[in-house]
This record gives structure tokens, sequence and C-alpha cells, in this order.
């Protein structure tokens, strides 16, 4: 998510992808999500967080 | 009534659940310690964990840094129970509670919530009879104020509120950004929490520190009204400036954060006129933004499910 945010509310789309490529070999990628639900379920923010993953993995991947 | 704790409780609560880590992700206890220090040196003490904060960890720390180091009655200490992250059984979640004094040590807790009640678990809390067990706790002498925290809508809090009016506080989600939220509902939420007569205690003041570090058009506005003050400290007192807000946590993470959070609040004022109305402008141009309201509270890692 932050680094979705780097390109969404910072405009530093290089950045975003050079954040998301750092998550993603640390072992944190979107790619892995299973859209199993309940990330969303959890969450107190009440995002659809299964959702903003897939579209992260669209923008950044 | 006005429940006395709100008097008598400093405006700034340190929140354990972003501590300083070390590289391999423990928390780091020195640093920890010197801001517990700080903290408590500022004349503030109130502490709040939780028992799925780390893992765990949170509440150890606790007790490392601050209850095996300082007498009981300096400061206060607040922890909760999570009746849904791990799917416990209602045996589980009660344990929580006995768990939660060993991990800290600290004899009875100040403060005890019913851990982040939504539209999706708030019925786990009574199928599994969350609310007596507390106040059962509540006259044993091992809790002294129990509330809950909160991240729904302002019906349900309303409901809740009213279904259980013994309720002496709640934790709510207030900042300025979230203030008008569609979902968050920061204002309404408050809002319904006063017309019930609770006290508030204020969660991600910062929004998980993103009101930290504001676009540059935000920032501006900011440092125009006052050159002098961090971009947090607009954040914290906002929350703090409202009426009924008992403390607003602050989930520190290092020592500069600690020392920036003092420097205002150890003599807090509540936002001016000019003040608010710069927040105000902020509000609109940050209802223009784009940004995924992730807080990084990880509630949907680290084993929450």
């Amino acid at each position: 998510m932050a680094a979705r945010n780097r390109q969404l509310a910072d405009g530093l789309f290089d950045e975003a992808k050079a954040a998301y490529a750092a998550a993603a070999e640390a072992g944190s990628s979107p790619a892995d999500c299973t859209n199993c639900g309940q990330c969303a379920a959890a969450c107190p923010q009440l995002l659809p967080v299964n959702q903003l993953l897939a579209e992260c993995r669209e923008a950044l991947a | 009534m006005e429940q006395d704790f709100a008097a008598h409780t400093p405006k700034l609560g340190f929140g354990l659940m972003r501590l300083p880590k070390t590289k391999d992700g423990a928390i780091e206890l020195n640093e920890t310690a010197e801001m517990v220090d700080r903290f408590l040196a500022a004349g503030q003490t109130y502490f709040d964990t939780a028992y799925v904060y780390d893992n765990g960890a949170s509440e150890e720390a606790a007790r490392k840094t601050l209850v095996e180091r300082y007498p009981r009655e300096r400061y206060t200490l607040a922890t909760k129970l999570c009746a849904w992250a791990g799917n416990p059984t209602e045996q589980e979640a009660k344990a929580q509670f006995t768990t939660s004094l060993e991990r800290t040590g600290a004899g009875y807790f100040d403060f005890y919530l019913l851990h982040a009640l939504q539209a999706g678990n708030y019925q786990l809390y009574d199928q599994y009879g969350i609310w007596d067990f507390v106040k059962e706790q509540q006259q044993k002498g091992l809790i002294r104020h129990w509330g809950f925290s909160f991240h729904a809508s302002p019906a349900l809090l309303d409901r809740l509120l009213t279904d259980h009016p013994e309720t002496e506080f709640v934790q709510l989600q207030i900042n300025y950004a979230d203030w008008e939220h569609p979902d968050i509902a920061a204002r309404e939420n408050y809002e319904v929490a006063r017309r019930h007569g609770k006290p508030v205690i204020v969660m991600e003041p910062v929004k998980g520190g993103a009101l930290a570090n504001p676009k540059p058009e935000v920032a501006k506005l900011f440092t125009d009204c006052n050159p002098a003050a961090s971009a947090a400290s607009w954040a914290i007192r906002f929350g703090a400036s409202l009426p009924g807000v008992v403390t607003v946590l602050s989930g520190m993470s290092n020592l500069a954060q600690m020392d920036d959070n003092l420097s205002y609040m150890r003599a807090f004022t509540p936002l001016s006129a000019e003040e608010r109305a710069v927040v105000r402008r902020v509000q609109e141009l940050l209802g223009q933004s784009k940004a995924i309201g992730c807080t990084g509270c990880r509630y949907c890692v680290d084993g929450w499910h």
C-alpha cells in the first residue's frame, strides 16, 4: 500500500515501482494474494485490501 | 457525568503499537526505555498496548521498560482483548486477560478495552460474554475502567452504546483527514460518543504517520501559519482540542517523535481560531487526494486472521 501511495498520492511512479519491487523481494508480494478476503475483514480502515492489492500488482509489477 | 479519569489524564498517550525495532524486527528495548523515561519525565502518564500488538511483544516491552522500572502509581496502562483475531474460542479469548496480566506484570489495568469492534466482529463479544467478563474483572479490582475501540459506522456505535450504557469510554479513530471520511466517519462517531456522554480516547491521530509527512501544498499551509510547528503537531493538537477527549494516542517509533510530541503537549494549548481555519483549508485539499487510507497497522497480516 505504501508503494502504491507513492504513485497515487505523490505522483512518483518510478519510486513506487522500486518500493513495490523491494517489498516483493522481501516476501511481501501482492502476487501471493489468494483473494480469500480475510485481510479486508480485519482492516480497521474498512479497505477492500484484496482488491487494492490486485490493483497494486496491476499498476506496479 | 464526565468520568473522573477524563479530567486527570494528560492529553498525550504513548501508543505501544509502533515501537522502535531492531534489524531483525524485535522491539528495541533500550530506545523504548529512553522514550518511556522522557514521556514520564514530561508529566505524561497514559500507555496503550494490546494483547495482539507485535504478537505479545508490545505487552512484554511494557513490562520491561515501564512496569519493572517505575512505581505502579506513576502511570496508567491500557490493554485490549480481541475476540476475533486468530479466531479464538470463548475460553481462549477470555484467557487473553490473564495472559496480558502475566506479560505486563502490571497487577491490574487502569483501562481495558474490547478491541477493534467492527461490523463483522462485534457479535463475538456478545456471543462470548466479554462485556460481562470485563465487568467481573472490574469487580475483582483487576480493571479500573473499561471501554472499547471502534472502527465502524455511527449507527453501530450508537447501538452499542445504547445496548451497553455502562461503557465508561470509547476509543475512536479521529484525525482531521478522516473527519468527514465517508467510511471512517470520525466526526459523526465522535458526536455519537458525546451524545452518550462518553469520554473519547483518540487513536490514529496522525493516520499511521501519513499526516506527519503531508504533500508540499499542505505543508506550506502549516508552515505559513507556524514555521516552528511540525506537521504531526497539527494532527495531534487537532484531536486533543476536541471537548471530551481524554487523551490522544501517538504510536511513537523513535526518540525524535517523542521529543517533538512532548515539545508541544507538555503544556498543551488547543488550536486557535486561526489554526482551525488552516486545518479546514487542509481538509479541503486532502479531500482531493487519491491516496489509499492505509495506516500501516498490519492488522491484515501478522496473524490477525
